[in-house]
């Protein structure tokens, strides 16, 4: 009898649930066989035949000097945005969290305006600050007698000029999830911790960090994620030059898939990004949860 | 109860539905639907908007739907839509992209009245820009000459007469290079029009982008390199995209190249006192790398909305309303007649002038955009002193060669 019940509340679940997972697989997972099954072809848009060349475009991509740079020039966005996104995030959070409403509320609207903008629009607005013989920035630091900077144009500088609008963009978010992340710790913990003499730097080491980790865990998660499949500023701000000193792997998948019509090649990079990505992903959570078993 | 109360909401929802969509069916019904594509820019969107308007109240059984997308994103959708089946009738499209396009026998071979037209009442430039393996495949909406846009008053006031070679601009340029308020000229460091500015030096001094049977790279060359080296005296590697135009406009730049379209950019300068558009300077050769932006219609469509895409495309091009877009807009007149109509316009002057001296700059190669981003990218970098002339030239060169194997 229970076994019977037990069957009928399973057909019960799928059958309610299959909808639902229909339209996942066909969101989600089919475009994923799709694009797996075309990037092991040599295809074309526009072309009426399409070769199957196994991991010919695996093999050309990875040979190809532009894809590696594009590739180097992402590890380097990302770890910088995130290292930037973390530590500015975490101290703009604390600084909130010390404050009292209204002002607390004043402040994270301001910060959390540009998560809201179009990112096309601030990067115009960043692009008219960043021009080195009219922009703000550079008539800023002409005042305190500093030489103009070729913000976007110089190779060596243009990717931290492109992280520091990315930041501007998108740390507001983070601040609001840290924020909540802090103001779910007790007050009785750091109480508890003051009587028995714990200053401020032990309090943060010792309760804000160790209770602050989930939330920061995530951040460092979803934060790679994102960086590194950074676009749109990239298009908007330097299309990925000068040269392709600010290339970086979603831009290459972009060009080589929609301006040379490629798709073929562009589908076996963004396979070759989705898995970078799965195995550093799996390798977090892999750390992650073995540092929560202690 | 429920399930009657249920099986009626359906009932219900069913009859709604067929209901709007018979009834939006009929009012449809005769009417032959277009859909009209291009990139955005404000003035022109609306003039075209305004010219669609006025064909489909001159015919009333046809009518338009003009969309138009970002610049950078116009070839996406074009190649998106084309590929899913979903795209407009008529679409704006550069002639870079029209070998692809031919050769997959995506856009329709322009019918013999059109081909009339073109034949009979266009100079012979643009004819050659919309012929393809021998067949017209379009009509011209204009030409993309970057001829050079003066600011007299910046030379008047250095105390310098305006040179008419290249090198002398070079020469002007490294003379006041300590100016920290203003340039001699700014042409583009980097984007899209790199490197047809870049050409229009290549082909002055002598030089060749590809060999005759295209088949390799030819610009790494003595030619190449001089204009090469010209060129990076005359940019200036500050001013990303357009940000050259904002320096000329706000009176920080001497000489710009700039297109026929941009002229409401200029005239709507309120700290500009005089500028005009003139004929390019020479080194050996006077030219002007040019390309061209045309209509040109989908095949994938039934015989009566090719046929009522061209007449659309025809009425865009007919003489009033191009004579309409060159004076409001700015475009190079590319009918014969309306060249004569705008001898007197001070701005589209200098563009037809310069188009005598015009070629097309891009090959007629199905991979030219690949051509022209390795080519593009190695100039990037030498004008950002990443790279040496010399560097960027023989990486391009390898580069194109692969690609053209």
């Amino acid at each position: 009898m229970l076994t019977i019940l037990r069957d009928r509340k399973r057909r019960f679940v799928y059958t309610g649930l299959a909808p639902i997972l229909l339209l996942f697989s066909l969101i989600y997972v089919y475009p994923i066989f799709t694009a797996f099954f075309v990037s092991l072809h040599d295809w074309e848009l526009l072309s009426k035949t399409h070769d199957f060349i196994a991991f010919g475009n695996y093999l050309n991509v990875l040979r190809d000097g532009v894809f590696r740079r594009s590739f180097l020039n992402t590890l380097y966005f990302t770890f910088v945005y995130l290292f930037f996104t973390l530590i500015l995030g975490l101290g703009l959070a604390l600084f909130l969290n010390s404050l009292k409403k209204p002002f607390q509320t004043i402040l994270e609207v301001i910060i959390f305006l540009p998560v809201v903008t179009i990112t096309v629009a601030g990067a115009l607005v960043w692009k008219w600050m960043y021009n080195p013989s009219f922009g703000i920035l550079n008539y800023l630091l002409g005042f305190l007698g500093i030489e103009p900077f070729k913000f976007l144009a110089s190779p060596k500088i243009v990717i931290p000029s492109i992280i520091v609008m990315a930041l501007w963009k998108w740390i507001g978010i983070n601040v609001i999830i840290l924020l909540a992340g802090l103001q779910s710790i007790p007050e009785e913990y750091y109480e508890a911790a003051e009587i028995d003499g714990g200053n401020r730097r032990s309090l943060f080491v010792r309760i804000t960090l160790p209770l602050l980790k989930p939330t920061l865990e995530y951040i460092f998660v979803t934060t790679i994620l994102a960086a590194m499949q950074v676009f749109a500023e990239i298009f908007m701000l330097t299309y990925g030059g000068p040269g392709i000193s600010s290339r970086v792997v979603a831009f290459h998948i972009y060009e080589i898939g929609f301006r040379f019509l490629k798709i073929g090649e562009a589908s076996s990079v963004a396979f070759i990004l989705f898995t970078f990505i799965l195995i550093v992903t799996a390798f977090q959570f892999r750390i992650f949860k073995r540092e929560e078993l202690y | 109860m429920k399930r009657l109360i249920t099986l009626l909401t359906v009932i219900a929802l069913i009859t709604v539905l067929s209901v709007a969509f018979a009834s939006g069916k009929k009012s449809e019904e005769g009417k032959v639907k277009i859909a009209f594509l291009s990139h955005t820019y404000e003035p022109w969107n609306n003039k075209l908007q305004e010219q669609a308007n006025a064909f489909m109240e001159a015919n009333p059984n046809v009518e338009i739907e003009y969309s138009y997308v970002m610049h950078a994103d116009l070839y996406a959708k074009m190649i998106s839509s084309l590929e899913a089946g979903t795209a407009a009738n008529v679409i704006g499209v550069y002639g870079p992209w029209m070998p692809k396009l031919v050769n997959g026998g995506f856009v329709a071979e322009a019918p013999p009245d059109v081909v009339k037209d073109i034949e009979n009442n266009y100079a012979d430039f643009g004819i050659d820009a919309v012929t393809y393996n021998g067949k017209i495949y379009g009509h011209i909406q204009h030409v993309g000459l970057r001829t050079t846009i003066i600011n007299p008053d910046m030379f008047k006031e250095l105390g310098e007469k305006i040179p008419d070679t290249w090198s002398g601009f070079a020469k002007l340029a490294d003379k006041y290079s300590h100016l920290s308020d203003r340039v001699i000229t700014a042409l583009e460091p980097a984007g899209d029009s790199v490197v047809s500015q870049w050409c229009t030096l290549l082909k002055s001094f002598g030089g060749e982008i590809l060999t005759e049977d295209l088949k390799r790279a030819a610009f790494n060359s003595p030619e190449g390199l001089a204009a090469t080296r010209t060129y990076l005296k005359l940019s200036n590697p500050a001013f990303i995209g357009t940000d050259e135009v904002s320096a000329f406009i706000l009176g920080k730049a001497g000489l710009v190249m700039d297109g026929p379209w941009a002229r409401t950019f200029y005239e709507d300068s309120t700290v500009l006192e005089r500028f005009y558009s003139t004929i390019p300077p020479k080194e050996k050769y006077r030219q002007i790398a040019s390309y061209v932006w045309l209509w040109a219609v989908n095949t994938d469509a039934t015989d009566a909305k090719k046929r009522a895409s061209w007449d659309f495309v025809q009425f865009l091009s007919n003489d009033e309303n191009y004579l309409d877009m060159a004076k409001t807009i700015g475009f190079v007149p590319f009918r014969e007649a309306n060249i004569r109509d705008m001898s007197e316009d001070m701005w589209v002057k200098g563009f037809a002038e310069a188009t005598e001296y015009a070629f097309i700059y891009y090959e007629r190669i199905e991979n030219w955009e690949e051509v022209e981003t390795v080519l593009r990218r190695e100039l990037e970098r030498t004008i950002a002193e990443e790279i040496t002339p010399e560097e960027a030239l023989a990486n391009a060169e390898t580069g194109i060669n692969k690609l053209l194997q």
